[in-house]
């Protein structure tokens, strides 16, 4: 199967091409390929549960794991428990894990 | 086998996070014992430039060290420095016609001059190409 991680470091209220992102990450689920997105940077803000990211729910709802990188939330206070549902931590290793996999990294 | 990992990027210093995240990810990468390129293109061919100063910080009060300003040059040279220590591979090209037409050709030591060819000859040789490109 073929992997593919979206990495979205843009603010998804300042970029509306981040719709791109879910849209693009759900095609690839939906073509059975293991599609996984990395929230890093201000990307990090729509995993908070407040923030209602249409895309993320999108993504979560289509089987996707969703990553928010643990450095970046440090970075803009963005506690453990004010993540969405569904919304996994993980730190920039896993992106060099999956680049060491073969994974198609795309950076966005 | 040992991976080796070739990563292109665009960003001046001092401009994006993107600089930082990427930073970070090669400092991981050369953790899990990988070889690494990187091929610096447009704006990133200032990222190692040996120029770079620190400064005071006069607004908030804060001596030179006291202010401890961040320098890309010296990140890169600590990668290269870990990259010895951990004995994999770590070759940076900056885009030579990008140097020329910023007048950026005072490089750290480690860095080579080179041309786009050599980021497909990089990327033909990894086993996986990460392209950060500006947003």
């Amino acid at each position: 199967m073929k992997n593919y991680l979206i990495v979205e470091t843009r603010d998804l209220l300042e970029t509306r091409d981040t719709e791109w992102t879910g849209v693009l990450t759900c095609k690839l689920a939906r073509n059975k390929a293991e599609a996984t997105v990395f929230l890093t940077e201000n990307g990090v803000l729509a995993a908070r549960a407040a923030y209602d990211a249409t895309m993320l729910r999108q993504c979560l709802k289509k089987g996707v794991r969703v990553f928010a990188d643990s450095f970046a939330l440090e970075e803009r206070g963005i506690a453990l428990c004010d993540l969405a549902k569904g919304v996994e931590v993980a730190d920039i290793g896993l992106v060099t894990d999956r680049m060491i996999k073969g994974a198609t990294v795309l950076w966005r | 086998m040992t991976t080796t990992l070739t990563f292109a990027l665009m960003d001046a210093p001092f401009e994006a996070s993107r600089t930082a995240t990427v930073l970070r990810l090669i400092d991981d990468a050369i953790d899990k014992g990988c070889n690494i390129n990187v091929f610096a293109y447009e704006g990133a061919v200032y990222l190692p430039f040996a120029l770079q100063a620190p400064h005071a910080n006069a607004v908030h009060g804060r001596d030179i060290d006291e202010e401890d300003h961040p320098l890309p040059r010296e990140w890169i040279a600590a990668l290269m420095e870990k990259a010895k220590r951990w004995d994999v591979a770590f070759d940076w090209v900056n885009c030579g016609l990008c140097v020329d037409e910023r007048g950026a050709s005072e490089a750290i030591e480690g860095v080579r001059r080179g041309s786009p060819a050599d980021f497909w000859t990089m990327a033909t040789s990894s086993e996986n190409t990460l392209v950060v490109g500006t947003n």
